[in-house]
């Protein structure tokens, strides 16, 4: 089973079985992707380490979305230690590298900062992924906002939901310019 | 109040009303336990058949409660609740007497609160019907945008609860002092989702996976549309969740649209009704008049 490890924003190269995704300002602790390897089962997608701070408080705004439409399914991946999720940010995932043929790359061009949750939505769409609590790993600074025309444009990608789309448009309303 | 063990206590307390084979079958499911509870109390809504004499004479080890008039299952519940906090109980697990327990119902439930690393003032059982699906009455309702709270409770292997149902629900005495009771106008429905959601809007809740009991309705329905003259309650509880302080404003607009889907599908199946829409409108009415709590 290998692995190839890079750094979001940047290339995503096919050649391993599994690449492992970080945020450029994410700490990664020894044994993160072992710990994500350990809880992927056949077919699964994607598995998302869980983002805390420096003070060790989970970052929502780094958390995947969980997948709210098969509560029976979330309660038996609950008991394993898993949420079924619905999209991920790149901050640290670990991702089955055949859905690059099937599903291309998150087009940062068109959505900016938002390109690997709407990309992981499709994605997740068509296969399970799973956000794993067991991998840790640490961001301490704010993460990279979109601009109004990205998160526009991500807002009609048909991947969110409507509090997702208030909450985006009015974050990058906010943004400093 | 501790248990004989030395663990906490653990009051059971199951609300009926003239269904003595289904109570039976749930006392039965207590009396299973592998980790029994401490007490168990029977609130009997007034039943008019020999409801009270079954559980004096199969089931002696359970307190009957017997209520002069029939409170619905809010009023049950009220009472039940408060007499167990009254006998200094630490935990209140709540059931219909359609609910079967498995043997390992509790001892799960205790290790679930017991794993959580936030203290929970809340776990709940998941609630199967008899083909093994999860009950759509009793469907739980993850607190989905707390992302982080979420994350946490899944690395304890729990799922953060937004409220509960009063099927295999089990709040520490904690949530009586500090929120009061269920509250008893409401009768039938909606009164469960009204005090777990108060209790639950600022504390934390979970359904424990491994924890499990069956609700054997007659059919896996959702209550609505063929609920006759209750729907009555449905129309005036939902308006009083609606006007009181358990949601919060966003919680309150998406309850509210779920609230209006169910108006239109009821007028859909009997809107052609006089009576039918007679009890939509007192529903309507006394939810705009009645006191929230």
């Amino acid at each position: 089973m290998s692995v190839a490890e890079v750094v979001w924003p940047g290339p995503l190269p096919a050649g391993a079985d599994w690449l492992f995704v970080r945020g450029r300002d994410t700490a990664v602790p020894e044994g993160t992707v072992d710990a994500l390897l350990g809880a992927a089962e056949e077919g699964d997608a994607l598995l998302a380490a869980l983002v805390v701070d420096g003070a060790g408080a989970p970052r929502a705004d780094r958390l995947p979305a969980g997948r709210e439409a098969d509560t029976a399914a979330a309660i038996a991946a609950v008991a394993g230690r898993r949420l079924p999720i619905r999209n991920a940010p790149f901050a640290a995932v670990l991702l089955r590298s055949a859905v690059l043929a099937e599903h291309g790359v998150p087009d940062a061009g068109r959505y900016g900062a938002h390109a690997p949750v709407v990309w992981t939505a499709r994605v997740l769409a068509a296969h399970p992924g799973f956000l794993v609590p067991a991998a840790v790993v640490v961001e301490e600074r704010p993460a990279r906002q979109a601009g109004l025309s990205a998160t526009l444009r991500a807002a009609r990608s048909g991947t969110w939901t409507r509090g997702e789309q208030v909450r985006a448009i009015g974050a990058a309303l906010r943004r400093p310019r | 109040m501790v248990s004989r063990d030395g663990a906490e206590s653990v009051c059971a307390i199951v609300v009926t009303h003239n269904r003595p084979d289904m109570l039976r079958r749930c006392l039965d499911g207590l009396a299973a336990q592998e980790r029994p509870a401490d007490e168990v109390l029977v609130v009997d809504n007034a039943s008019t058949d020999h409801t009270p004499d079954l559980v004096r004479d199969e089931f002696p080890w359970a307190e009957l409660i017997r209520l002069e008039v029939n409170g619905g299952g809010a009023g049950g519940f009220h009472r039940g609740l408060a007499e167990a906090h009254k006998r200094g109980h630490d935990w209140l697990w709540v059931m219909d007497d359609d609910t079967f327990p498995v043997p390992d119902t509790l001892a799960a439930l205790l290790a679930g609160a017991e794993r959580a690393t936030e203290r929970p003032l809340l776990v709940a059982s998941q609630v199967r019907w008899k083909d093994e699906r999860l009950h759509p009455m009793n469907l739980p309702v993850p607190r989905w945008r707390d992302r982080g709270g979420l994350s946490a409770g899944v690395a304890d292997g729990l799922l953060l609860l937004r409220n509960a149902t009063f099927v295999s629900a089990m709040m520490r005495r904690e949530a009586v002092d500090r929120f009061g009771l269920p509250l008893e106008h409401y009768f039938i429905w909606t009164d469960d989702v009204e005090w777990t959601s108060r209790i639950l809007r600022a504390e934390r809740g979970y359904l424990v996976p491994e924890s499990r009991v069956y609700h054997w309705t007659p059919k896996p329905h959702t209550a609505v549309t063929d609920a006759g003259p209750r729907f009555y309650y449905h129309a005036r509880n939902s308006l009083l969740l609606l006007r009181g302080t358990s949601l919060s404003a966003v919680e309150r607009f998406d309850y509210g649209r779920y609230y209006l889907r169910s108006l239109v599908a009821y007028l859909k199946a009997h809107g052609r009704d006089r009576d039918a829409r007679a009890v939509l409108w007192r529903g309507l009415r006394d939810g705009l008049k009645d006191p929230v709590r």
